[in-house]
């Protein structure tokens, strides 16, 4: 087995009086290893402080105990080789699509990435001009541009319609495969979480803890009504109710 | 929002209304000359100053001397404002020393830059300054605390140099506000120099209302206190029509955690010397 990419070792995270939330413990004693390759659902109830690991993960937000290391090294601020989706697209509505996806700097497969993700015609387009699910391609445009190890996905298929939902799990799916990234997936929703990952991982309600880590060893394109993914999302289910 | 194509002669009737009586009162000699004039002897004077080219010159030494030093303020002012902006809780840092020098009138630092500045143009060119800087750089700060949160991360996310930031978020977000600011900056520095050509000067609107007064000419002095407001109403309204037009407005598009999008454009930033 490779070395791992990302290591968290028992990180907690609490928000202090002074922030919005209150005192609260987002996170307890997470402590997870993902390794190159891996797509890594992690599902759990809303609010549950999954934003809050990935954020972390990150470099956006620092753990109150414990560490986050990726490629051995701790991770105390962002970089390009995490690249971020968030859950809005959060594009800059003075920069056209173009401008939003080569942002970063790492220029030139900007129009590349707007082939692959059937977005050509809309390089000069502004974002208020297109449609919510166009807006999260190229957001999630935006965070491969410069060609990250490891996808952080925030909920990125959030309140979209079914048909573009499952439009932008296929789109999510062929980048994994295509471009070997290594992806970790943050979702409330189970079907999406055993479309996508290879691994999946269940929080409990904050303050969240593993409750369990399981390998997916189906074969992809998954339907949801296959015996074993049916029969694993009533499993999951269950768990979810009883914690 | 109100349709205002056709309802431009509303702004007319007060206006209207007052000049007629003005030119009734003065037809039936109601009007105590010495003290207030008809508007005929305004008219006369407007038209005489104007023939002379005495008006222009007194309007070009005046408008020449704002835009020097509005063009000051602006090159200290929206650094300074967008700076202050980027600072975490600026407010607590910078507000108590802006609260406490805008409160201080322009005009009251005249004898100051006379000492400070000598008796030239110096002088006016710091009232000016001193008046159009603040609500520049106020407005520009405030404008780059709207830019919602969601959006710095962003540049954070993606590891964006601070030129970048600056460029691509930090000043297309604020240059509504900034523009705001201008327009109000405008507005004080013209109310500002006419006060300081009042006290030390030899040329432009404010000395010709004040050496009118001198002459005992009511009439002039009318007529350059009317095209103060003019010019005023002039150039705010060019600032009000750049602003609606050359600038582009968008609109924020942040969705909030679970929610709908919210999409919003930028409220304008018209009195907002209170919240810094």
């Amino acid at each position: 087995m490779s070395a791992p990419l990302l290591q968290l070792q028992q990180v907690s995270k609490r928000f202090n009086d002074g922030d919005e939330r209150g005192n609260v413990v987002a996170l307890r004693d997470i402590s997870l290893t993902v390794h190159e390759g891996e797509f890594v659902s992690v599902l759990g109830p809303s609010g549950c402080g999954k934003s809050t690991l990935l954020r972390i993960i990150a470099g956006l937000t620092a753990p109150t105990t414990g560490q986050c290391l990726y490629k051995g090294q701790p991770v105390n601020k962002p970089s390009l080789e995490r690249g971020y989706v968030f859950q809005d697209p959060r594009l800059f509505p003075w920069l056209t699509v173009l401008e939003n996806i080569n942002l970063a700097g790492a220029g030139a497969n900007g129009e590349e990435l707007l082939n692959k993700m059937d977005l050509a015609e809309f390089g000069q387009a502004l974002p208020h001009e297109l449609s919510g699910g166009m807006a999260r391609r190229v957001a999630l445009a935006r965070a491969l541009a410069p060609q990250p190890h490891l996808l952080l996905l925030d909920e990125p298929l959030a309140n979209l319609d079914v048909p573009l939902r499952q439009n932008l799990q296929a789109e999510l799916q062929r980048i994994w495969e295509q471009q070997g990234v290594t992806c970790i997936l943050v979702t409330h929703n189970i079907d999406e979480a055993l479309a996508l990952g290879t691994r999946l991982i269940l929080l409990s309600k904050r303050p969240a803890i593993i409750r369990y880590d399981l390998a997916l060893d189906m074969s992809f394109p998954r339907k949801i009504h296959q015996a074993q993914v049916a029969a694993l999302k009533t499993q999951i289910l269950e768990w979810m109710e009883v914690h | 929002m109100h349709n205002n194509t056709n309802s431009g002669w509303k702004g007319l009737v007060i206006p209207l209304t007052i000049l007629i009586l003005w030119f009734f009162l003065g037809a039936f000699g109601r009007l105590n000359t010495q003290l207030f004039p008809t508007c005929g002897e305004v008219w006369e004077a407007l038209c005489y100053l104007t023939q002379q080219g005495l008006l222009w010159h007194h309007v070009a030494n005046s408008l020449s001397r704002v835009f020097t030093g509005f063009g000051l303020a602006i090159l200290v002012g929206v650094p300074l404002g967008l700076l202050m902006g980027c600072v975490p809780q600026s407010h607590l840092w910078f507000g108590p020393t802006l609260h406490f020098l805008r409160q201080i009138p322009p005009t009251a630092w005249i004898p100051v830059f006379l000492l400070w500045f000598g008796i030239g143009e110096g002088p006016k060119f710091a009232v000016i300054f001193y008046a159009a800087v603040f609500p520049i750089a106020i407005n520009s700060a405030l404008g780059v605390q709207q830019i919602p949160k969601e959006y710095w991360e962003v540049s954070k996310a993606l590891c964006l140099t601070p030129l970048k930031t600056l460029t691509t978020l930090v000043i297309p977000g604020s240059y509504h506000a900034v523009f705001t600011g201008l327009r109000l900056g405008m507005g004080m520095s013209w109310r500002a120099i006419v006060a300081a050509e009042m006290l030390a000067s030899t040329n432009g609107l404010g000395y010709l209302v004040m050496s009118s007064r001198s002459l005992a000419r009511v009439d002039e002095m009318f007529a350059g206190i009317v095209f103060i407001g003019l010019i005023g109403m002039l150039i705010d309204m060019a600032f009000v029509t750049v602003q609606n037009h050359l600038i582009p407005s968008w609109k924020w598009r942040v969705s909030k955690a679970g929610g709908e999008d919210l999409v919003s454009t930028p409220t304008p930033v018209t009195t907002s010397f209170q919240k810094i």
